[in-house]
């Protein structure tokens, strides 16, 4: 019995042996690396290729911190993070209405230090705007190479009673029930007066195609599909504007509503500190820097007069810039019954079922 | 090293417990604390004010836009319509950092439009029809305490009047905000008042000391034989201290008046004294013959003188001991048998017989007192015996254990054979230079312990005895000081 037991016991010995060695191995390795790595997760309703420099760039400076991007459109994304079981670190949307709703629920946590920045783009110190993006005119350039442009709004709705046949079936813009972002422009230039009223019945009359997104638009723009295309997304117009030269941007003289990209770490996060890194990371010199020079976004901290000259060297025209406001008035326009009353007047002005013969 | 400040500390804190106190400093911290006490209530109450104050400013926006969005309910042939209007919330949005929550909602509570799970205040959709008036509660919602009002109106339609209310809530940080901007900016002026008042009380109490200040100089400033009474106008407070002081003054003025008398008497004393032994020391020396009566005569003047002298200072001495806290334990049975020893020594007593009797047990009979003063008392009362008494007189010295007025005491008694003194002369006999017999001593020597015995709060009693003799009895507190 002694003697079977012997080189078990041998055994045991060299198998403890090997075990304590693998374990001093591993934990020499991970002594290593002295930080923990932190995995932040994103969830964004933004191209990733916009995005992309900027998540690089955080990455090369923050070896210790990794991010996994996931990508949504806005209203996917809103509902998304209400139905979640494991929550997001960082939310970042351009619907800015979506965004306040779900800071006004109390899904932010508040990040510190965060750089200044114009208070209309920041609430709580939970919700940060990172850009600042206007809604342009956009413009086949040979359909209107011997005629004026439109300047103001009353204006192209005059141009678009007075020549039907120009416009008719030639005129394009978001379709508001289905882009969050589209929702939110009409809603923001319906509560500016009654000229955007007398726009959509213009458009109604006219026979507006509408678009999902803005790259759809550009594309029937380019292809003389549309002559004009009203409320589109600047930011990333522009690109393809610059590329192509049968397009033309344009903001109109009365106002251009400008809109900004928003990101708040959720409260959920077990990953704070480094998410409120990456906040002030979009907002830091570089970060900022980043959007201008290596993305289709462009940053919210420009020059000293609040974005006025770097719109007015990249668009035609010249406007007052009105900054839709982070804020919770915007949840006036998620108000479901608010939102169906909306809808259907904008509707029926489209299909000129008010106001025609 | 830590061991010498620690005995500073203790030193120092001793120091600290023996300093009188001051009036200014008890005074000061008196109305210091009133001052913090008043100044907390205000504090509190102004906590309220700024609470309520806030509360209602805000509670006016909340209502404004309840009202703005109930203005944009209307009743339709399609049902109700409502319309949230955008300046409702942005009235709310005007302070940065609050939430908003909102919804619409039927008399029976069920949300019409916006968030569904506010809460409200309890029973507020039991009793039909709910309020008109809006009704204003916190609560916590979402993490935050949340001020809420619900306010509806009653909107008439084709069929029936219909009860349509909205509750609208906003997070407190404004409110928090504008509670702790009034309360500091509330307490500032209660802070300047605090220190102005205690500045006031400062320069009040100063004032208020001024007499004190003004006797203290008065005493300070005058001579040691000036002991007219002070004739400040004290305040009612100290006026008892004033009229205490000044008694104390005219005590001090007679005892002084009767020391100079006991020094006038003294010297007429020994004065007169000197004067006969200068008569008797002439007469022999111009007479021949008689000188030696003469001489005898001298001699026994100057023996006459100096035990006058040595009893006058032995009187000073109890006196000058009695003002004095000489006090300590004395053990009497040890006074008395030493005393009787020395007299035998001395061979002053002749054929005397004594007898001592104490209390059984040694060093039993102890008490408080100056065994000096106590020595000279027993040594004067025992001469006296032995003066005033036959040559084969029997004294008996003896400590007995009594009572005196309900305090333990002990009576240190001297009894003698010899003829004792009649009862109206008693009270004469305590009477300095009061002398009587043949014998005719200084008339000190029962002046003295009288004396001792007042020092001591105790009695001295003369009483005669049986068949003949006289029994003095000095009966001593066993502590005076209880007294």
């Amino acid at each position: 019995m002694k003697g079977t037991m012997r080189p078990f016991a041998i055994l045991g010995v060299f198998v403890g042996l090997a075990v304590l060695a693998t374990a001093a191995f591993f934990s020499y390795r991970s002594g290593a690396n002295a930080p923990e790595p932190t995995t932040i997760d994103v969830w964004s309703a933004t191209d990733r290729s916009a995005m992309w420099a900027i998540l690089e760039e955080f990455e090369a400076a923050h070896p210790d911190i990794s991010i996994r991007y996931t990508e949504y459109n806005t209203s996917e994304l809103h509902a998304a993070v209400l139905e979640a079981d494991e929550m997001p670190d960082v939310i970042i949307s351009s619907a800015m209405d979506l965004q306040v709703e779900l800071v006004n629920r109390g899904y932010a946590s508040p990040v510190a230090d965060v750089p200044a920045t114009p208070e209309w783009a920041r609430w709580r110190e939970e919700l940060f705007g990172f850009t600042q993006e206007p809604v342009a005119l956009l413009y086949n350039r040979e359909a209107f190479a011997d005629r004026d442009l439109p300047t103001t709004r009353s204006e192209l709705a005059g141009m678009m009673r007075d020549e039907p046949s120009f416009f008719d079936g030639r005129v394009g813009t978001y379709d508001v029930s289905l882009s969050g972002v589209g929702y939110m422009f009409a809603t923001q230039d319906a509560q500016r007066g009654f000229q955007a009223s007398r726009l959509v019945e213009s458009m109604g009359r006219a026979r507006a195609r509408t678009y999902c997104c803005t790259a759809d638009m550009v594309d029937e723009l380019a292809n003389g599909g549309l002559v004009l295309a009203y409320n589109a997304i600047g930011s990333y117009a522009l690109e393809r504007v610059r590329a192509d030269p049968r397009l033309g941007i344009l903001l109109l003289s009365d106002y251009a509503l400008v809109f900004t990209r928003s990101a708040f770490v959720t409260r959920a996060s077990d990953a704070k500190a480094a998410s409120g890194e990456f906040i002030r990371y979009l907002l830091s010199p570089e970060g900022q820097d980043l959007i201008e020079t290596r993305s289709s976004l462009f940053p919210l901290l420009t020059e000293e007069d609040g974005g006025q000259s770097f719109f007015e060297s990249r668009f035609e025209g010249s406007t007052s810039l009105l900054p839709i406001r982070l804020r919770p008035s915007l949840l006036t326009w998620l108000d479901e019954s608010k939102k169906q009353k909306f809808l259907r007047d904008w509707r029926a002005s489209m299909t000129g079922r008010t106001g025609g013969y | 090293m830590s061991d010498t400040r620690l005995s500073g500390l203790a030193a120092s804190a001793r120091l600290q417990a023996h300093r009188p106190y001051s009036l200014r400093r008890r005074l000061m911290v008196a109305s210091m604390a009133a001052f913090a006490i008043i100044i907390a209530l205000l504090s509190v109450s102004l906590w309220t004010y700024a609470r309520s104050s806030a509360n209602q400013t805000y509670d006016l926006l909340l209502r404004g836009a309840a009202i703005a969005v109930l203005e944009r309910v209307t009743v339709t042939a399609d049902g109700i319509d409502i319309d949230l209007p955008p300046s409702a919330m942005e009235i709310l949005a005007l302070d940065e950092d609050d939430r908003i929550f909102y919804r619409v909602m039927d008399a029976r509570g069920a949300t019409l439009t916006g968030m569904a799970d506010l809460p409200t205040s309890d029973g507020f959709f039991t009793e039909p029809p709910p309020v008109a008036e809006p009704v204003f509660f916190d609560r916590a919602y979402s993490g935050e305490m949340v001020r809420f009002v619900v306010t509806g109106r009653t909107m008439l339609s084709a069929d029936t009047p219909q009860w349509i209310g909205v509750q609208i809530g906003q997070t407190r940080i404004a409110r928090t905000a504008m509670q702790h901007d009034l309360v500091l900016k509330g307490l500032v002026p209660l802070a300047a008042l605090a220190i102005a008042g205690i500045l006031l009380a400062r320069a009040g109490i100063g004032l208020a000391m001024r007499p004190l200040a003004k006797i203290e100089r008065d005493i300070s400033e005058r001579q040691p034989s000036e002991l007219r009474p002070l004739d400040a106008q004290p305040p009612r407070e100290i006026e008892s201290l004033i009229t205490a002081i000044n008694g104390f003054m005219r005590r001090l003025d007679t005892s002084r008046g009767q020391a100079e008398s006991f020094i006038a008497d003294v010297a007429h004393q020994i004065r007169t004294s000197l004067a006969a032994l200068y008569g008797h020391l002439e007469t022999a020396d111009r007479r021949g013959g008689a000188s030696a009566m003469a001489v005898g005569r001298a001699l026994d003047q100057a023996r006459r003188t100096t035990r006058l002298t040595n009893q006058l200072l032995s009187h000073a001495m109890v006196i000058h001991r009695a003002d004095k806290d000489m006090f300590e334990d004395v053990d009497l049975g040890e006074i008395v048998t030493r005393l009787v020893e020395e007299i035998v020594r001395d061979e002053r007593a002749g054929n005397i017989d004594f007898e001592v009797d104490l209390p059984t047990g040694n060093g039993a009979a102890r008490v408080k007192g100056d065994p000096i003063a106590i020595r000279e008392a027993l040594r004067n009362l025992v001469d006296n015996a032995i003066r005033h008494g036959p040559s084969d007189n029997h004294i008996t010295l003896r400590v007995a254990r009594t009572t005196l007025d309900g305090h333990p005491a002990f009576s240190i008694g001297v009894d003698d054979t010899g003829p004792g003194i009649p009862d109206a002369e008693k009270p004469k006999v305590l009477e300095r230079f009061y002398t009587k017999g043949p014998a005719g001593g200084s008339g000190i020597g029962l002046a003295i312990v009288a004396s001792v015995a007042e020092s001591h709060k105790g009695r001295l009693s003369l009483s005669d005895r049986q068949p003949k003799g006289l029994s003095i009895n000095i009966t001593i507190p066993e502590n005076p000081t209880v007294r």
